[in-house]
This record gives C-alpha cells, structure tokens and sequence, in this order.
C-alpha cells in the first residue's frame, strides 16, 4: 500500500513507498520541486518544500 | 539487539539504505533528526549504543559527535575524523605529514599573499575552494590574475569570515575522470570513476559514475590517505595522474548512493557491519 500526499507548490498527488520517512526529501513528479516529509498519519503525509541548501551541506 | 542512533537531518537515500541494512542485520535503529532535539548534557537520555554522525548539515554533525562522544557514547566518524576530514586545509596538512601524494595546497589570507602562493603552486591556473565546502560548491579554477583578483574582492567583501581564508590548490589535470575510492576501517572496500567533461567532477555536479577496479597500488594510497586523517567511514577523492594517483579530499559522511550499482558492493551494509566491529572492539577496550 501506498502513501499519499499533495505537492504543496503545485498540489498534485503524490504517492511514496510505505517506508517513506519523515524528514525524507524527494522530488515532485510532475513540478519537480524538491519536497520533504513534514509528517505521516495513516497512510497520509504532509509535504513541505524542502529547505534551500545551506553553506555547509555536504558530505 | 544493539541499538543505533542515526544523527540526521534531511534523509537521503543513503540513510534509507543505512536503515535497511541495519534492519536486515537485526539492528535497532533510533532516528536522531539533530533540528529536533535539545543537546543538554543534564538532561538528555542516552538509550542507543552507538551513534553514527549522519548529518548533511557539518555544523550540526560536528556539535553533535562532540555532544555525544562527551557523553561517552562511541560515534562514528569521531570528532577528530570529522574535525580534520570537513576542512580542506587540515586534511591536506595531515596528508602531507603522512607522506601521502596529495595535491600541492597553500592557504592565504591577503591578495599579494595569495599572487605569491600562485607562484609556489607553479602558475595559474590554480584552484581555490572554501575550506568547508562540499558538492563542488564555490569551487574557482583561477587561469589569471585578473581572475584572482576578483574572486578576492568578491570573497573579501561579500563572504562570511571562512572565506576570509583562501585555499589554494595548483590545478590538476584529470582527463575528465577521477575516482571515489571508498574506505571502511582498515579495508578499501571499492571505487568508482566520476566521470564529467567539466573539470568539477562532483556526482552533486551532475558527473556519471563506473566502477574502478582497485589496483595494488591504489588500495595502499587509499590505505594510507584514510588512516591519515584518523580512519573510520571514509570516501575519498583521488586523481590519476601521470606522476602516480594524488589524494584531493577526504569525505567523512559519504554520500555512495551513485557508487553501489557501478561496483555492486553495498557500502551501506559494510558502514553498518563495521559499526557493529567498533562497538566490540570498544566495549572490549572499555572493559580491558
């Protein structure tokens, strides 16, 4: 089963794996806007754009 | 069953592959997302074995290795790995002090001082990188004085105080490759060719990557460059060159979700497997 959520920039349904993590990020398919779990509850995430990278992202 | 915290921030597909192979192998995983805790020595409960410093924030990683390690808890890389992998002046020094062949570096922070360095370094065209930087970000291939000049001014009036210090490595040629070479303890585990027509060759940078076979030869400089800046969970930037392979960086949270399909080793099950080898060896040398 699925997990479903809305692209909140361009509000298409978006479905993730079940194993989909908060704080996980991904990109929108159909605007590709980079997105982040923001929280699950019951087979239903909330989505946020994710954060500009900062200066001292990396590896 | 031990228990493993994974200090995060934004999950990437590295940590999931991280999750799934240390439930695979029957270890407990406690996720730490490092923007939702408090690091209060008084008050924070410690119920995990050991921690493995996840986050793609550096700052937010390095406060927190040096939370947890005051705690005692084991974490992995440790603060003096990380301290020494996330400065690019520092892991140069150290691969210098090591006698590991490493691209000649200098560090400045005045502009004739800098047009001096260029000369050291045997001529334009150089390169120079923010000290703490990664992904290929910010990265100058000065051919110039003109160039240096006004990759300086710009630094020196719009930059924040870490761009105040400007390192400078002479340019490389690559060919258009170089390699990744990944490094688990004391074992090269694989490599990879990042492959890109642009001089930056980060995957970030969009460069495409094939498996390396590991020669003798680059097993040892790989080796030895890792035991340098202290061993641990290491990747390592290394260029081919006609005078032999040169070590260009060293990585302390590796990013390899491009590098397990070219080579087909999972580098995230040998991160978890050697999680589990430390906390023994630690135990046994807390117990000893």
């Amino acid at each position: 089963m699925s997990v479903e959520g809305t692209c909140p920039v361009c509000e298409a349904e978006v479905n993730l794996k079940e194993d989909v993590l908060v704080s996980e990020i991904f990109s929108c398919p159909d605007c590709h806007s980079i997105l982040v779990v923001d929280s699950i509850y019951d087979h239903q995430v909330s989505l946020k754009e994710a954060p500009a990278i900062e200066e001292d992202w990396g590896q | 069953m031990t228990r493993l915290a994974l200090l995060h921030s934004t999950i990437r597909k590295e940590e999931k592959l991280i999750i799934e192979s240390s439930i695979k192998k029957g270890v407990e995983v406690n996720l730490i997302d490092l923007r939702e805790i408090i690091l209060d020595p008084v008050r924070f409960e410690v119920n995990f074995d050991l921690a493995l410093e996840r986050s793609v924030s550096t700052v937010k990683g390095n406060y927190a290795i040096s939370f947890f390690e005051s705690l005692g808890v084991p974490v992995l890389n440790s603060l003096k790995v990380a301290t020494i992998c996330q400065d690019k002046f520092l892991t140069s020094m150290c691969l210098l002090k090591a006698g590991v062949p490493t691209p000649k570096f200098a560090l400045a922070f005045d502009l004739e001082k800098a047009i001096e360095a260029v000369d050291y370094l045997g001529g334009f065209p150089v390169i120079i990188k923010p000290p703490l930087g990664s992904w290929g970000r910010l990265l100058a291939k000065i051919n110039d004085l003109d160039a240096l000049e006004a990759i300086f001014e710009h630094k020196d009036l719009l930059g924040g105080p870490q761009h105040k210090a400007l390192y400078m490595q002479e340019y490389v040629e690559k060919n258009g490759h170089d390699i990744r070479a990944f490094v688990i303890g004391p074992e090269v585990i694989c490599a990879v060719y990042r492959i890109s027509e642009h001089w930056i060759t980060n995957t970030a940078r969009g460069a495409k990557t094939e498996n390396c076979l590991l020669s003798d030869e680059l097993v040892e400089i790989a080796g030895q460059a890792a035991q340098a800046v202290g061993g641990g969970l290491l990747a390592l930037d290394i260029f081919e060159t006609e005078d032999g392979f040169k070590v260009n960086e060293v990585n302390h949270t590796m990013e390899f979700r491009n590098s397990e399909g070219p080579t087909g080793v999972s580098i995230s099950s040998a991160i978890v497997d050697y999680c589990l080898r430390y906390l023994k060896e630690n135990r046994f040398k807390n117990n000893s």
